[in-house]
């Protein structure tokens, strides 16, 4: 399974986050970055708090205790960075790369669905055979064409 | 350490001991299949003992995945353990002076 963020790209969203929220825990970090890559990925606490740690020990962003939170902010080194183009995360292909990891339905989930719902198994006459095996055709047709359009547009 | 940060641990803390359940699987599955093998071996009536081969290649892989479960830890597990033990650190040094 590819991952949602390369190398660098997770620290560069961060950093994005926070300069937009201005301050913020690790939740709303979380949320606020999730909400920018699509609500159908789940980030969670393992993998953004030692993002930010890694942050903060490079000086990027500080912390401070308040509430029994820990708020994080940009520091002036993290701003540069952040206002850096090549630090600009590229959300559109995040979210792509994030968009794929979701558990999606095949073909094959479609076919079985297809099959459970024809519980009548009574045997057929030639011209139901022949009715019945015009239709299947045109479908097979139009699914290929389905996928087929589905391959062009990537 | 606050609330997200115990969240990150506890998490943490999930994938390894899954990773050792999987461990102590395939050390079980790998004992099994070594006695399976050795009792064949003394039906067969002894003689060279080949059982040792697959059982001492699979030992390889066996051995490699203790080490993937029980020493490998990724830099992200290491930052958290550092900055656990800095947390309690800041706690311990703060409820001093209050005393």
């Amino acid at each position: 399974m590819a991952r949602v963020f390369n190398r660098g790209e997770l620290k560069a969203a961060l950093l994005s986050v926070i300069a937009s929220l201005g301050e913020g825990h690790g939740y709303a970090i979380m949320q606020e970055l999730q909400r920018r890559v699509g609500n159908q990925w789940r980030p969670s606490p393992g993998a953004i708090y030692p993002a930010l740690v890694a942050l903060e020990e490079a000086g990027a962003i500080t912390s401070t205790e308040r509430d029994g939170l820990r708020v994080y902010r940009l520091t002036e080194d993290g701003a540069r960075a952040q206002a850096a183009h090549d630090a600009t995360p590229q959300w559109r292909d995040i979210s792509r790369r994030a968009d794929a990891q979701r558990p999606g339905i095949t073909l094959g989930i479609l076919l079985d669905r297809f099959e459970i719902g024809l519980s009548r198994r009574a045997g057929l006459t030639s011209e139901q055979a022949d009715s019945i095996d015009a239709a299947l055709t045109r479908t097979r047709s139009d699914i290929t064409a389905i996928l087929e359009q589905g391959a062009e547009h990537g | 350490m606050d609330e997200f940060g115990k969240a990150a641990l506890r998490e943490r803390e999930a994938v390894r001991i899954a990773r050792r359940q999987w461990f102590w699987l395939d050390l079980i599955v790998w004992g099994a299949i070594s006695a399976f093998l050795f009792v064949i071996w003394v039906l067969a009536g002894g003689g060279f003992p080949w059982f040792v081969i697959p059982t001492g290649a699979w030992a390889i892989v066996v051995a490699a995945h203790a080490a993937f479960a029980f020493l490998l830890r990724s830099p992200e597990d290491i930052l958290l353990q550092r900055e656990k033990k800095e947390r309690e650190r800041e706690e311990r040094a703060r409820s001093d002076g209050r005393d």
